[in-house]
């Protein structure tokens, strides 16, 4: 499954990068208001829904060109510590080679540490795992 | 018609030299072993990750090397033990032992300099252990990573037609 993602802090130029992932799902995730009136009937009145994206990109995409005199990380693993540290992020479902004109989702992401683990603990082999949510409904 | 990209038959080949390179000179290798003993193999091996569709993805190839040194007098060795066991490798050649009717077997440069072949990172260590009950032998075992592109870049193709017999 191929995709593009998209980052753009402030006044800057976006930057975009294309991934192919390893794990790539899609879910929906609805928000109801859910009660009971006085006469016990219930309703579930639907406020919204968003869809959400389980990716999981790893070493195949993220291991460095680099060699032991360079030490110096993957353009891709660099793009996505750029596009966590964004002040936006879009993402674009599309096997396009260059960057898609239209069909950008803008999402969001959980904060935190960057969610980077490493294969067999090996520093050179990175594996990134990110949810990410659409922002409007 | 052989299958050049037949990766299966490469993943274990016999080693009949070893060349060992440091930072400390790159460009001449400080440790050459001519020596080797039966066992001393070259192996790749898949790493892989689970994806999406409920099988797994190759995401890097791991190299295996091990060298099992013939030697009678280990002291004079002593500059090598301590130089596997204390610095960083940053190159190794091998010369692998022909598998079918080549003559000279196929020179196989695992370089970390050389660009799209580079290997990214060593692991070496080396032990005196008992071999097959031919008792203790000097023992180098070297891992290594290349990424998913070495297979297909073209200096590497012509590499493991040679190591696969069809050169």
């Amino acid at each position: 499954m191929a995709f593009w993602l998209k980052y753009k802090n402030g006044s800057e130029d976006h930057e975009s990068m294309r991934f192919e992932g390893i794990k790539f799902y899609e879910h929906i995730n609805v928000v109801r208001e859910e009660a009971q009136t006085l006469n016990l009937k219930l309703y579930s009145h639907l406020l919204g829904a968003r869809r959400e994206w389980d990716i999981v990109i790893s070493a195949n995409e993220l291991f460095g060109t680099s060699n032991l005199i360079m030490q110096a990380e993957s353009a891709g693993l660099g793009y996505l510590k750029g596009f966590f540290n964004a002040e936006n992020q879009w993402l674009c479902i599309s096997t396009a080679d260059t960057e898609p004109m239209s069909g950008w989702i803008h999402v969001v992401i959980a904060g935190g540490r960057f969610p980077v683990e490493f294969i067999r603990g090996h520093k050179y082999l990175p594996q990134v795992t990110v949810t990410l949510r659409e922002s409007l409904r | 018609m052989p299958v050049y990209n037949n990766i299966a038959k490469i993943r274990i080949a016999p080693i009949e030299h070893i060349k060992l390179y440091y930072p400390s000179a790159p460009s001449s290798p400080l440790f050459s072993i001519y020596n080797l003993e039966s066992g001393s193999v070259f192996s790749i091996a898949a790493i892989e990750a689970d994806n999406d569709q409920g099988g797994t993805t190759i995401v890097a190839w791991e190299l295996n090397i091990t060298a099992i040194m013939a030697e009678n007098d280990y002291a004079t060795k002593a500059d090598m033990v301590s130089a596997v066991a204390g610095y960083k490798l940053s190159d190794v050649d091998l010369r692998l032992k022909p598998l079918s009717g080549q003559p000279n077997g196929a020179e196989v440069n695992i370089s970390c300099d050389s660009g799209s072949v580079g290997v990214i990172a060593y692991s070496a260590n080396i032990a005196l252990e008992y071999v097959d009950g031919r008792g203790p032998r000097g023992v180098i075992r070297i891992k290594g990573l290349w990424s998913v592109d070495a297979f297909g870049t073209s200096d590497f193709t012509s590499v493991y037609q040679q190591i696969a017999g069809f050169s």
